[in-house]
């Protein structure tokens, strides 16, 4: 009886050794690949942006092609602060103590992606900020295997996740 | 064997290899977020550079002369130095660590770059002043032949004793008054090297005077400043043309050589042809002038002159249709300018009254400001000051508007006229320049690509090239290959040069064709001496639009190789270029405002392309003022202890449809095939006066100061070129004696003979001192809107003596001088004129030592 249970045991334990184990661990090397991919494509559609000083088409859809390219699926997230030229002469500065007028206002994945449809090119200038952010929506193969064991409470959960920002360096034009 | 000798086989094998496969995959990614890292700090302290570059030639009013540039160089290199070094984490003192990396630094400019990269230097031993020490120099010693040491205190404390008041001097002795502290070229083996400056070696305590041994250290170092020029030889004998050009990122070119026997220095801009017509008027005596037939620097004198109504008309391209039209009526530059800096000067005093002064101090500085004493009221506290001195600066302002926007328009004219004028003369001259006819770039001598592989393989082979491909052909390519070719076209005015034609293709191959050569120089020699080991420095394959956005703008180019990162060498380059300097102007970063509102900061400025300005513009003629972007950027000034604590030069506001975001439906007035074409007659003028009046008034450093040509003519040789093209006439004339020693001045005036006629080729009367043993230069100003094709030379030329009794020249019947030979008129007779004058002329042609011909 006692052995019957143990080697139930020791079937149980070498199943998970020997193949759960390595599946969950290939896994999580493919996502550290994805991770990679998706890293150097974010960063690299920030830094060429901001050299340039426009988001293209064409970059844009190079981004969500790399990224897609490694199985999963993600959310994109993109942010122009564009800056506000004018902060330091509509109001009179009577004071001498206001530090740092640079003001910047915000545009958006939605409004980035709609100008890019319509002309192919989202525009920007010397001194706006541009950030993306990119994160996986499905489950992975290994986040699925994890779950099994554990679970992690959350709807936004990710594993693989890349951002970069930067000053843009040029007056971009169509 | 059991289940469990199973389980541990694998977990031998499969476990060490699944651990190694992690760590190993985990370094790889380490490496290119380490990679992506750096690229970010590479491109961050690149920008950086560049915003030093730009605020430097902002803040510097001399930032365009040569030597001032290179000290803006400079000073760019090393903030991007400071900040690379700070971005990789380290502190700025240590950046010298980093140096070793970056093989090199490329600054692309107006007419020319420069190259930043490390150089092996020796080490000069200095003293505690930092002066570089000698062989010979108190404490220097010989240890051996070629080998000295050197003892600095000696220095300190001859310093020390000289520094000490002589009555405390107190046990004290001068080093420098002994014999024994100094190097004797006697005792000198080497006596040569007496005098030479003294460098460390690679063995401590031991110098040397020879720099073959001496310690190298690694130094960057802005290499010679190179410029984007070609030279061209082409055709034989008479034809023959040895030009040399030099180009710019925008249309101005520099062109010196000789072009069939004449040698030639031009400067100017270069448009297409047949874009303009100028109507020159002088308003007093009602007569036009042919100002295209003058000379550059003659008609820009003649337009700023302030006699003349000038005016523009740009054509549309290919077509007689007239585009628009700039108009100025006498405008007198000179007193405009100087009103508008007195009345600048108003402004300043206006703006420098501070919170902290008395309010009598502030009435009375408001009240010295004529002549608006009281006319926007007295202040009756020191709150209503600021209203008061607002109202003064808008209205001050709106007087200095219109004075500008007429300096405007006629520097728009200048530059439009002089590029014409020397366009013409390019057309006409080098109109057939073959592209393949280039034999040096920059400096270098262009081998052509073949079998050999020994020969300087280029990019780009001008060699191959036909015969019929012309280097200033400036026509739009009809069947352009590609649509953005084909967008390049609308994009801009009809003077600018298309990117699609033939000269911009060859200016752009030239330019990059030298960069590559000479970057590719520097960064083998570089690797020749580097101290990083295992590495290959290289220079790396720049793409096509990175080429581009270096020769449309200044740009600084970074390149970082050969740091360690993760698993590899890091190899890789960064591009910015820059939009707000003082050197270069690209028509799209040209801002503008309704002239009624410039200055005001309730209203906006815009791009050309904006929609608002467009529609507002169809609804009525409006003029415009325009500023390029810098101005805007650099233009703000803080001081908290004024009224108003941020001064601005430009007040209005960034309009938020065009300069702030760029994204909304623009509208280009240049497409003819847009049904808005022509619809906005104020911005397409606004347009050709912003782009004219900016690069008319950018100092060129590198300019001719007279743009022309000369020929030498020697014995009775004539001018190849007639009256028409002349612009002067140089006639060195030698001793010429006089009987009567009291008339010490001879005066005559130069006339050109024409069959049996003269010419009157000057307004002017041409003096030079008699029985003088010097060489005299007569330069004769020829009336630049002659239309004679006669020729000019000794036996054409004809002098009139302007004293009736003069006794320069021997009288009556005296043909010759005493002892030498007949002297007697070269040619037949000119109406009007008597045999005796005649015989003066020839007489003091006799003494012309030589004669140059000025060309336009």
């Amino acid at each position: 009886m006692s052995d019957t249970l143990i080697t139930i045991v020791a079937i149980l334990l070498a199943a998970i050794l020997m193949f759960i184990f390595p599946l969950l661990s290939m896994s999580e090397r493919g996502d550290d690949i994805s991770q990679l991919s998706v890293a150097t494509a974010t960063t690299d559609f920030v830094d060429n942006a901001r050299a340039v000083g426009k988001i293209t088409l064409e970059e844009y859809s190079k981004l969500i092609s790399t990224i897609y390219a490694t199985g999963n699926s993600y959310d994109v997230e993109l942010e122009v602060k564009v800056l506000d030229e004018n902060v330091g002469k509509k109001s009179a500065w009577t004071e001498g103590t206001v530090i740092g007028e640079n003001v910047y206002y915000s545009i958006y994945t939605s409004q980035i992606v709609e100008s890019l449809e319509k002309n192919g090119v989202y525009a920007m200038k010397e001194g706006d900020i541009l950030s993306a952010s990119v994160k996986n929506t499905n489950k992975t193969m290994s986040q699925t295997i994890r779950g099994v064991f554990y679970s992690i409470a959350g709807s936004d959960v990710y594993s693989i996740a890349a951002q970069h920002s930067g000053v843009c360096t040029a007056n971009g034009s169509y | 064997m059991k289940l469990h000798g199973l389980g541990i086989i694998f977990a031998l094998i499969v476990l060490p290899i699944i651990l190694v496969m992690t760590y190993y995959i985990q370094l790889q990614v380490d490496t290119l977020i380490l990679q992506k890292k750096y690229d970010s700090k590479l491109l961050d302290s690149t920008y950086d550079a560049l915003s030093a570059f730009e605020l430097n030639t902002a803040n510097e009013d001399l930032s365009t002369v040569s030597d001032s540039l290179r000290t803006i160089v400079e000073a760019s290199s090393n903030v991007f130095f400071t900040t690379l070094a700070t971005n990789l984490g380290m502190s700025s003192a240590s950046k010298s660590n980093i140096e070793p990396y970056i093989p090199s630094l490329l600054f692309t400019l107006y007419d020319g770059y420069y190259i930043s990269a490390p150089t092996q230097v020796p080490t000069v031993v200095t003293d505690i002043d930092g002066n570089a020490v000698a062989v010979g120099d108190l404490g220097v010693k010989q240890a051996s032949a070629g080998v000295y040491t050197y003892n600095p205190d000696l220095y300190a404390d001859s310093k020390k004793f000289g520094q000490t008041p002589p009555d405390q001097r107190v046990g004290m002795t001068d080093p420098a008054v002994d014999g024994d502290n100094y190097l004797s070229s006697e005792t000198l083996t080497n006596v040569d090297e007496f005098g030479h400056i003294l460098y460390e070696t690679n063995t401590a305590g031991r110098y040397t005077a020879n720099i073959a041994n001496a310690k190298k250290t690694t130094k960057n170092v802005l290499k010679n400043y190179m410029p984007y020029s070609a030279r061209y030889q082409q055709g034989t004998g008479t034809d023959f043309i040895d030009v040399t050009v030099n180009y710019t990122l925008d249309n101005f070119l520099n062109i010196e050589g000789t072009i069939k026997g004449e040698y030639y220095t031009k400067s100017g801009y270069l448009l297409p042809e047949n874009c303009i017509n100028v109507i020159v008027k002088h308003v007093d005596e009602n007569r036009t002038v042919d100002i295209l037939k003058y000379n550059q620097e003659q008609a820009q004198e003649i337009i700023e002159s302030g006699s003349y109504k000038t005016t523009l008309q740009i054509k549309e391209y290919d077509s007689e249709n007239v585009l628009t039209t700039i108009e100025v009526d006498r405008p007198n530059v000179e007193a405009k300018e100087n009103n508008i800096i007195s009345l600048k000067n108003k402004i300043t005093e206006l703006r420098n009254i501070s919170t902290a002064d008395s309010l009598d101090s502030i009435k009375a500085t408001i009240n010295a400001i004529t002549p608006y004493s009281g006319y926007f009221g007295i202040p009756a506290s020191i709150e209503e000051a600021p209203e008061i001195i607002k109202k003064m600066i808008a209205s001050l302002n709106v007087r200095i508007t219109e004075d500008q926007y007429i300096l405007d328009e006629t520097s728009a004219i200048v530059y439009y006229t002089k590029a014409a004028i020397f366009s013409k003369w390019v057309h006409t001259e080098l109109g057939k320049l073959q592209e393949n006819s280039i034999v040096e770039v920059s400096g270098q001598k262009y081998q052509i690509v073949g079998n050999d592989y020994e020969s300087e393989v280029l990019l780009y082979d001008f060699s191959e090239l036909e015969d019929t491909s012309y280097v200033f052909d400036l026509k739009r390519k009809v069947n352009a290959v590609t649509t953005t070719e084909k967008d390049e076209n609308l994009n801009a005015g009809v003077t600018e040069i298309n990117k699609s034609s033939t000269f911009y293709r060859h200016k752009y191959n030239v330019i990059r064709n030298s960069i590559q050569y000479n970057l590719n120089l520097a960064m083998s020699t570089y690797n020749s001496t580097a101290h990083v080991a295992g590495y290959d420095y290289q220079m790396p394959v720049m793409q096509n639009d990175e080429w581009d956005r270096i020769l449309n703008n200044v740009s600084i180019v970074s390149f970082m190789q050969g740091i360690k990162c993760g698993l590899k060498k890091y190899n890789n380059y960064k591009v910015v270029s820059s939009t707000n300097n003082e050197i270069v102007v690209t028509p799209e970063n040209i801002y503008y405002v309704l002239k009624s509102s410039f200055n005001n900061e309730e209203s906006e400025y815009h791009r050309i392309d904006c929609k608002k300005l467009y529609e507002r513009d169809t609804l009525a003629d409006y003029d415009y003022m325009s500023f390029s972007s810098k101005e805007v950027k650099y233009d703000k000034q803080y001081d908290k202890n004024r009224f108003y604590a941020y001064t601005y030069d430009h007040m209005n506001l960034a309009c938020y449809d065009c300069v702030n975001d760029h994204n909304n439906e623009v509208i280009n007035i240049f497409d003819p095939s847009a049904e808005n074409y022509k619809d906005a007659p104020g911005l397409t003028k606004a347009y050709y006066i912003a782009v004219g009046k900016e690069r008319n008034n950018i100092y060129k450093m590198n300019a001719f100061v007279n743009s022309q040509g000369y020929e030498v003519l020697n014995g009775n040789t004539t001018s190849s070129r007639g009256l028409n093209e002349i612009k002067s006439i140089e006639v060195v004339v030698g001793t010429v004696k006089s009987l009567d020693l009291n008339e010490t001045i001879l005066t005559y005036k130069p006339y050109i003979k024409s069959g049996a006629n003269l010419i009157d080729i000057t307004d002017a009367v041409y003096s030079f001192p008699a029985n003088s043993l010097e060489n005299h230069t007569l330069t004769i100003q020829v009336k630049p809107d002659l239309v004679s094709t006669r020729a000019v030379g000794k036996t054409t030329l004809f002098f009139d003596i302007q004293q009736d009794q003069s006794s320069a020249v021997f009288k009556g019947s005296q043909t010759k001088e005493p002892g030498a030979g007949d002297i007697g008129p070269t040619y037949g007779s000119i109406t009007g004129v008597s045999d005796e004058d005649m015989l003066e002329d020839a007489i003091l042609k006799s003494y012309i030592q030589g004669i140059r011909v000025i060309y336009k």
